[in-house]
């Protein structure tokens, strides 16, 4: 089979990875936005699928680390790349559909390592930039959005907090059109540019360019289209979880939270850290919360989501070490890629029947 | 040969800029919402020259945080 069509089935994967990074991540942009009743959900979200769209074009350092920082672009085949994404697919699924805000990016990221470690072994991994560039952001992300979402919502509440409710009830209202919009568009810079480092990868693994050449124009626009897609059909799981579950939230603390999660991820997109956006919202909304009353987060519901961020980098690693497996027994150049991509869209459309079936028996369980 | 996009130092620098702009966005902010409201505080008692003044912070904070999210967004695309 020609390597050109394992390329391309690599490009559709990263893409569709992009479109469920937007789906399972269009929470992390509007929660607090919905949450406070800044904006309406289909307004908020439809806002975030075009700034998401808006932000894939800001920056490209990010998709540099992606490609060549985290596994040795020479020792990198197409195969290995589809294998990590399928192992970041599959993550990112379960937990979508457990309700869990995970990390697409370290899925994407465990996904890669591990199918990189299973088929070259562990020269493939560049350590260093995996703890420097996304072990060491990962522990930094949310604690610094959790500070820095506490000092500045204390610092706002020194400023408003002894003037009428109402008025400063309506005014962050306001506000967080434009700290909801500044999110979306950080989340866009940060979260686009890793299908794109995924992307410009393959194709240097696949001999189509070389690690000196810059990401290609149409790469950057494709990214742009699918994470905006994913975005805009949205994920209302997710929304519910982080929305309501983790704290209820002022005006002014999403605001505030909204402000520090934007200014975590475009500092790191411009050190080129692919952080996780859910981290960094879901410790910017702790940190918000815990700094006006500890006991108003309810930590059960932090503590699961922090299982999920220690779980995400080993389990699609795992996922996509077996993949690879599974890739290598049936062919890396052609019918491998071909056959998992098959069952992994048997596999969707089952669940998603099966999931639609329940739905329907348990309407009409509820209407008899 | 390894290409990192990113180091310690870096993340240090990124501690530092988040921390400055996420606090700073959000006090610039709030002085314009403070501003604004005290604005029409004043206004309502009749004091003119206080209502002004308190108008001239909410006009110059707002100002102020459009500028600094341009200012960034440009210092990050450039």
């Amino acid at each position: 089979m020609d390597s050109d069509v394992v390329l391309w089935i690599v490009v559709a994967t990263a893409l569709a990875f992009d479109f469920t990074n937007g789906f399972h991540d269009t929470a992390n942009a509007v929660a607090t936005s919905i949450s406070t009743r800044a904006m309406q959900p289909r307004t908020a979200v439809t806002m975030a699928a075009v700034l998401n769209f808006v932000g894939a074009f800001i920056s490209l350092e990010v998709a540099a680390t992606v490609a060549k920082g985290i596994v040795e672009a020479e020792l990198i085949t197409p195969a290995i790349v589809f294998a990590g994404l399928i192992g970041a697919i599959a993550w990112n699924l379960t937990t979508w559909w457990f309700g869990l805000p995970s990390s697409s990016s370290h899925a994407l990221i465990g996904g890669l390592v591990g199918a990189a470690f299973v088929a070259e072994g562990a020269d493939a991994i560049i350590v260093s930039g995996l703890v420097e560039s996304v072990m060491l952001p990962a522990l930094v992300a949310p604690v610094l959005a959790l500070v820095v979402a506490g000092a500045a919502i204390l610092a706002a509440y020194a400023l408003v907090g002894r003037l009428r409710p109402g008025p400063v009830t309506r005014a962050f209202r306001h506000g967080q059109i434009l700290s909801g919009g500044l999110f979306s568009l950080a989340h866009g810079t940060n979260d686009a540019q890793k299908t794109m480092g995924i992307i410009f990868l393959a194709l240097i693994a696949g001999g189509n360019l070389s690690a000196d050449d810059g990401v290609p124009t149409w790469v950057v626009i494709s990214a742009a289209l699918a994470i905006a897609a994913g975005t805009y059909v949205g994920g209302a799981r997710i929304i519910k979880t982080m929305a309501t579950r983790i704290i209820k939230m002022d005006p002014a603390q999403g605001f505030a939270a909204q402000a520090s999660g934007a200014a975590v991820i475009f500092s790191a997109s411009a050190a080129g850290f692919p952080l996780s956006t859910t981290h960094v919202i879901s410790g910017a909304i702790m940190g918000a919360g815990a700094a006006k009353r500890a006991s108003a987060v309810r930590w059960g519901v932090a503590g699961n989501i922090v299982v999920a961020w220690i779980l995400t980098l080993p389990a699609a690693a795992l996922v996509g070490g077996a993949v690879y497996e599974i890739v290598a027994l049936l062919g890396t150049d052609g019918l491998g890629p071909v056959v998992v991509s098959i069952a992994l869209v048997v596999t969707l459309i089952a669940a998603f029947s099966r999931r639609a079936q329940i739905g329907r028996a348990a309407a009409e369980a509820g209407h008899a | 040969m390894t290409i990192l996009a990113a180091d310690l130092g870096s993340l240090v620098q990124v501690v530092f800029v988040s921390l400055g702009a996420g606090v700073g966005v959000t006090v610039v902010y709030s002085l314009a919402v403070l501003g604004a409201i005290r604005s029409t505080d004043s206004r309502r008692e009749r004091r003119r020259r206080m209502s002004l003044a308190w108008g001239l912070l909410a006009l110059v904070a707002t100002i102020g945080v459009l500028a600094a999210v341009g200012a960034g967004l440009r210092v990050i695309a450039g």
